[in-house]
């Protein structure tokens, strides 16, 4: 059985953006903090390092049923229509009803990774909260990737 | 006159005794790592399914062993033993006096023995620390086998 994952940089970076620009709101210390967390269009370059850790480090969780990957670039520039996708070949008793709610925490896990990385660049109290909640996003991928369906007994 | 007992043992229901059996091992152990557990559950991928046919076959050959006293004929032989889909069926030539109410224990006996004999295999691949449960439990289903082949009905006298 092959499934394919794929997270669209774009709406990940727009995410991204979201929750930066939410935490940075909220910091007492008022526009100096809003202009130092949230990650205005111009962030987006030191963004693509993050982008491209994500992308491997979701693909060392999926690497024993790989077929595909989308590879990683390194460029001066930012190429928004990029994508990560990835194809698996799953074991039979992986159960294919998963596969939305995996490409679901995948993409949640590049927004919460990215925001790791880059709070821990802009505000690091909060950076550990998000790479917790990256690294808990990864376990949940682990666990949901190995979860088998129980099996079935054809009649005699 | 001699008593001949045919037993089918379907193969569909050994792989899934199997299968469900390292799949409730697996589902079991809460605190292991997800591939782990993943991996002691027997599917029916190619390179899973054939090593179970494998064991089944090798765990056959030994059931043919300890019954040839009796064995007058096969419908499967080693080769053939590796088809998910065929079925293994053994002929018994019983003296008269043979207990016949015992042919379902024999029959739950052989199951039980290849099955048990198939998931220590498998442990012994994917979780070698479960591994060693199921060979006293092969060999216990043995000797149940045995025991049943071995009754025998108390002679009747006749006017």
């Amino acid at each position: 059985m092959e499934i394919i994952l794929t997270v669209n940089k774009a709406n990940v970076y727009n995410e991204v953006a979201k929750t930066t620009s939410y935490i940075g709101s909220k910091k007492e210390s008022g526009q100096g903090a809003y202009k130092r967390v949230f990650t205005s269009d111009d962030d987006r370059l030191m963004l693509e390092r993050f982008w491209n850790e994500c992308c491997d480090e979701a693909t060392s969780c999926f690497k024993q049923f790989l077929f595909a990957v989308s590879g990683v670039s390194y460029n001066n520039y930012v190429d928004l229509s990029a994508e990560y996708s990835v194809g698996l070949s799953m074991p039979s008793s992986f159960d294919e009803e998963l596969t939305g709610s995996i490409n679901s925490v995948l993409f949640n896990f590049f927004v919460k990774g990215i925001c790791g990385r880059w709070l821990n660049v802009a505000e690091k109290d909060e950076a550990a909260t998000y790479a917790a909640e990256a690294a808990a996003l990864l376990n949940d991928l682990t666990q949901k990737i190995y979860y088998r369906k129980k099996p079935i007994r054809t009649p005699v | 006159m001699k008593k001949t007992i045919t037993i089918t043992l379907h193969m569909s229901e050994i792989i899934y005794d199997v299968q469900n059996k390292t799949y409730l091992r697996g589902r079991s152990k809460q605190d292991a790592p997800a591939d782990i557990k993943a991996n002691m559950q027997a599917n029916d991928d190619d390179e899973n399914l054939n090593q179970v046919l494998r064991s089944v076959g090798n765990a056959y050959g030994s059931l043919k062993s300890a019954l040839s006293e009796y064995i007058i004929e096969s419908g499967t032989t080693a080769n053939n033993g590796l088809h998910a889909n065929s079925n293994i069926v053994i002929t018994l030539s019983m003296p008269s006096n043979y207990n016949a109410a015992g042919n379902d224990v024999v029959a739950t006996g052989l199951h039980k023995y290849i099955v048990n004999s198939a998931i220590f295999d498998w442990f012994v691949l994917t979780s070698p620390g479960d591994a060693e449960v199921y060979a006293p439990l092969a060999r216990a289903a043995m000797g149940e086998v045995v025991d049943a082949i071995n009754r025998r009905v108390r002679p009747t006298r006749t006017s």
